[in-house]
């Protein structure tokens, strides 16, 4: 039961500041279940992400599920889904029920003035961090370069380079 | 008129075949709730999404919810989000499973080595692709470099970035507003 309710608590902190969308949350989520309490694997959270691209849901919501799900099972799965959408549904409702015109204030306004460039050099961080762990050889290298070709010049669809980049994998390390 | 079960549906639906996160979900609940049942007008959805955003948490859970309690009070909030998350939440802990079963085969193992670069190189195109959408001025270019040092290279928390760095937006806003009285 304390397994549960700190795989609840540590999600619902990871809702309560998960500010600028699904890429800028893996900063926090990283510090948070990897290099803090250890639950995943820094291989394992770089697969969770790469699982999340080519699933349905938001990526937050993915990583709380299967960090959960690895802990306590489906009961940790749970507690960790519902503590990272706590937040957003207590705030929401609330504005929802209190406030019509929250976009008005200029304060939430100027706040994302600081946040929009802070949250890209998060991503940034994000890239740099899972990019020490993934990147074990040159063969590495060249996926990653693939990778990012692909998406930033190309414009190809993630799951597309996931696949191709899973099957490169293959190809390269072999069975 | 909108039903709880209607509701439910659709969102469940939306739960389960958008692929590729919040940005994808947003326009095709639009799609579903504003164009074909018309039970929100487009400038109302509108501003749920300028709400959903400004809060956090993922963009398409907010908007589920505020689309939810605009529709039928805290029981539709508690109905649209609950549509959206279970289909992740049972192919996730499917995937879970799976992985921790099969995770050492060597097949999984090769295929998941080519993967994890990908994911380095796919994120790395999320930051050339977001800085692109922002003014390139000093203040954006000290905040985001700033950001980037201070958790990826010094390794301190990200909500010391979130926290600070929405500080210096409100205080600069003021200090910018303050000069023009």
């Amino acid at each position: 039961m304390m397994e549960l309710i700190r795989i609840f608590l540590t999600f619902f902190k990871i809702g309560a500041f998960s500010f600028g969308g699904g890429y800028a949350v893996l900063a926090f989520i990283e510090k948070e279940i990897v290099s803090g309490k250890g639950w995943l694997t820094a291989e394992e959270f770089i697969d969770v992400v790469a699982i999340s691209q080519i699933t349905p849901g938001p990526i937050a919501v993915n990583s709380s599920t299967y960090a959960g799900f690895k802990v306590a099972g489906v009961a940790g799965a749970l507690a960790g889904t519902i503590g990272v959408t706590m937040v957003s549904f207590i705030l929401i409702v609330t504005v929802a029920s209190k406030l019509e015109n929250m976009k008005d204030t200029s304060a939430v306004q100027w706040v994302f003035i600081g946040l929009r460039p802070a949250v890209i050099g998060l991503i940034g961080s994000a890239a740099y961090t899972i990019a020490k762990s993934a990147i074990v050889d040159v063969k590495g290298i060249l996926v990653a370069l693939f990778a990012f070709l692909s998406i930033a010049k190309m414009k190809w669809h993630p799951i597309l380079v996931i696949a191709l980049s899973g099957v490169l994998g293959i190809v390269l390390y072999g069975v | 008129m909108s039903n709880l079960r209607e509701m439910f549906f659709i969102f469940l639906r939306i739960g389960a075949l958008t692929l590729g996160g919040g940005y994808v979900m947003v326009p095709i609940m639009e799609d579903e709730i504003v164009h074909k049942r018309k039970w929100i007008d487009e400038k109302e959805f509108i501003d749920i999404l300028a709400v959903a955003q400004s809060f956090p948490g993922a963009i398409a859970i907010n908007t589920s919810i505020y689309v939810g309690y605009k529709l039928k009070k805290h029981v539709g909030a508690i109905v649209a989000c609950l549509g959206l998350i279970i289909p992740p939440l049972v192919i996730i802990s499917g995937a879970a499973a799976l992985i921790l079963e099969y995770g050492q085969e060597p097949l999984v193992q090769s295929l998941f080595k080519g993967i994890r670069p990908a994911v380095a190189g796919l994120i790395a195109a999320a930051v050339l692709r977001l800085s692109k959408n922002l003014d390139k001025n000093v203040f954006n270019g000290i905040l985001a470099v700033a950001s980037f040092v201070i958790v990826g290279i010094v390794g301190l928390h990200p909500v010391a970035v979130i926290v600070s760095s929405g500080c210096i937006g409100y205080a600069m806003m003021r200090w910018v507003k303050g000069d023009e009285k």
